[in-house]
């Protein structure tokens, strides 16, 4: 088994380019999408609400991390998202607020959520204020900003898919989504190894020495998962190290967590291997299949601001959802790996899955 | 030296309705060299590739000494090597690295590996090219090389499936005598399949024709021959071409197997056939002088055409 790891590795030496190309790729995705995000989003606001309250929104609002919130005139507000020199004008109104966003803007469901919560806050401790006569209004918001420092009950939020609050790190985010995403073709790389020693007939010669079938896909499979399994530790390294990205005290746990994924990730492309017929099949199957689970399975953006309950539902099929529930728990949310049992059980089973079938396909077609 | 024979009996394979192999009977005895013929699509490959235990077949069994293969290849897989149609080496690799990396799957111990290797570059004239990438290599060493690696562990038996397609006469040659050597100096029994009549007919002892899954006629070079026995082969040249002649030619009785190659023609009689006045006939008729004719013995293509037919296959 090891003279085949020992021959991989010694054509990646000899052949390395496409190894190197993804690895820059991620550091680069994930630098200019994670760290380009520091700078903060200017946004314009202005509003049919009493300055007091307004000025009260806007304050609360640039507690927000990503963005800045100003207050202009109406028409300057416009003006502005027109001329595309802000991405987002809030209308903020007694009903309710719009919001005029730029075809581009990302972060638009993020948005509306924060002003959602903020807003009704604000808007029922104004209705409150307003329900008591004038001359005890003062004395009513006394008491409402002591509730609101000492209040009677603590909310924390404690699992790592938030059910109801949503806690992310953009840096991070960008990081192990694109890191999880590109990583996908790393491992197939190392399958694709095993659909051309099929076609040219390597693989027959193999099957014929004296080595076993077992080991013969146990070596081979064991380069494709240390092939991604390298490229993932070098990304997080460079971040943790190098980059300075904080990883929350998880950095460790991080480079445990990640690999049931990536043996989900080899189970999926021998999967995909045994169902198509050519390289060439191979390779268009692998770019039809990543795209989307890392779309559907949070890799480019959180899923909590997936609004469609159909979306959220089809990203529980996709491996990176299970991948980022692992990273995001033992990183932010502080989790042991032993709290990561669901995800960590749900990868394992697509693994035997996906495996099973894969290498049973391959081994039918061989005897056709 | 191989000391055990290799018998297939009754091997056949179904994909499907298609019987790519039926009821396939052949045996081969330690230091032979038997030839396996037939046209595309005649089942040669899957034969080979089910007595080489890389597919199971559907029934019969292969044995070796009778112990049966199917069931346990072990004992097979560490006296065969096989020679492969296409080209089954790394491109990346040197050629002393892809030796090094097959030597070891067939788990030769690193001392007698390293020997084998300096042997075998030899053997396939390849001493002074090893350091290079098998990918910068012509056509013709990496068909050697192909060899070579096979012949890495030294097999008793070893199974070569058209190793000389698409190579200059030199390597062709190289091939061909390396692979007599083999079968003197080594007893190598080989079990071989070409498209060029040629071949077989220097290296075999024995030859199989196949066609359609089943084996249509088997013996020694001369039994296969004999076939034809009782007709000969005449081939004329006429002053011109003449096609209302040739379709005269096809449509006489009395001659088969017409063909037209450049300006020769070349018909299979009876053997006390007396064509001559026929042919005279036909020249008066036509206008046409006969220049020369000539009685050939058949050959081992004669054969093959008469048995698997001239017709194009897919």
């Amino acid at each position: 088994m090891m003279n085949i790891l020992k021959s991989k590795f010694l054509l990646l030496a000899r052949q390395p380019a496409s190894f190197i190309i993804i690895t820059i790729v991620i550091c680069v995705f994930a630098f200019v999408l994670g760290l380009g995000q520091q700078a903060k989003v200017p946004i314009a606001v202005y509003s049919d609400l009493k300055e007091d309250l307004t000025n009260d929104i806007v304050e609360k609002l640039n507690e927000f991390p990503l963005s800045k919130f100003t207050i202009y005139e109406e028409e300057e507000a416009l003006r502005k998202v027109e001329d595309g020199e802000v991405d987002v004008t809030i209308h903020l109104q007694n009903e309710g607020f719009d919001l005029i966003i730029a075809p581009d803007y990302m972060e638009a469901p993020v948005l509306q959520n924060q002003l959602t919560t903020l807003y009704g806050e604000i808007m029922q401790k104004d209705a409150i204020l307003n329900s008591f006569p004038l001359g005890m209004q003062s004395q009513v918001e006394t008491v409402l900003n002591e509730a609101e420092q000492h209040p009677s009950f603590q909310v924390h939020y404690s699992n790592f898919s938030n059910d109801e609050g949503f806690i992310w790190d953009a840096k991070l985010q960008s990081l192990f989504g694109f890191t999880l995403y590109m990583v996908i073709y790393t491992v197939a790389n190392g399958v694709f190894h095993i659909v051309i020693e099929r076609r040219n007939n390597i693989w027959d010669r193999l099957t014929i020495s004296s080595m076993s079938k077992t080991k013969i896909y146990l070596a081979n499979l064991t380069y494709s998962f240390l092939l991604g399994y390298i490229q993932v530790a070098l990304v997080l390294s460079i971040f943790n190290f190098g980059v300075g990205v904080n990883f929350y005290g998880g950095y460790i746990n991080a480079l445990i967590a990640v690999i049931p994924y990536l043996l989900c990730i080899v189970a999926l492309s021998i999967f995909i291997a045994s169902i198509s017929n050519t390289p060439g099949k191979f390779n268009a199957y692998i770019s039809v299949v990543a795209v989307p689970i890392a779309m559907i399975g949070g890799g480019f953006w959180p899923l909590e601001i997936v609004t469609s309950e159909i979306m959220q539902a089809i990203s529980y099929i996709s491996p990176i959802k299970y991948g980022m529930d692992l990273l995001y728990g033992v990183t932010l949310f502080g989790e042991p790996l032993t709290a990561m049992i669901e995800p960590i059980s749900v990868l394992l089973f697509m693994t035997v899955l996906l495996m099973g079938l894969g290498i049973n396909f391959l081994e039918k077609k061989e005897q056709r | 030296m191989a000391k055990s024979m290799l018998e297939v009996v009754n091997l056949s394979k179904v994909y499907k309705k298609n019987k790519a192999v039926d009821q396939v009977n052949f045996y081969i005895e330690p230091g032979e060299i038997v030839g396996l013929l037939g046209p595309n699509g005649a089942g040669k490959s899957t034969t080979i590739a089910m007595i080489s235990t890389l597919i199971s077949p559907s029934a019969g069994d292969v044995l070796l000494q009778n112990h049966n293969v199917i069931k346990d290849p072990t004992k097979l897989r560490e006296i065969l090597g096989v020679v492969p149609q296409e080209i089954a080496l790394y491109g990346d690799f040197t050629a002393r690295e892809n030796l090094e990396f097959f030597g070891s799957v067939h788990k030769m111990p690193k001392k007698l590996l390293k020997e084998r290797i300096e042997v075998v570059l030899k053997q396939i004239g390849l001493e002074h090219e090893h350091k290079k990438l098998v990918k910068h290599y012509s056509g013709g060493m990496k068909r050697r090389l192909n060899i070579g690696v096979a012949l890495l562990h030294e097999p008793q038996y070893l199974i070569m499936d058209e190793p000389t397609v698409g190579i200059d006469p030199q390597s062709r040659n190289h091939i061909l005598e390396t692979v007599k050597q083999l079968n003197q100096e080594m007893k190598t029994a080989i079990i071989y399949t070409s498209h060029y009549m040629e071949e077989v007919e220097y290296l075999c002892n024995r030859i199989y024709i196949m066609d359609k899954g089943r084996i249509i006629a088997s013996g020694t070079k001369e039994e296969i021959k004999s076939i034809l026995s009782s007709e000969k082969i005449i081939v004329v040249k006429f002053n011109r071409h003449s096609n209302s002649l040739i379709k005269e030619l096809m449509d006489q009785p009395l001659l088969s197997n017409v063909s037209v190659k450049e300006s020769e023609v070349s018909f299979t009689v009876a053997k006390d056939t007396n064509f001559l006045p026929l042919l005279m006939n036909l020249c008066d008729q036509y206008k046409v002088v006969l220049n020369s004719f000539q009685v050939e013995e058949p050959t081992l293509e004669d054969v093959f055409l008469h048995l698997t037919g001239r017709a194009l296959r897919n």
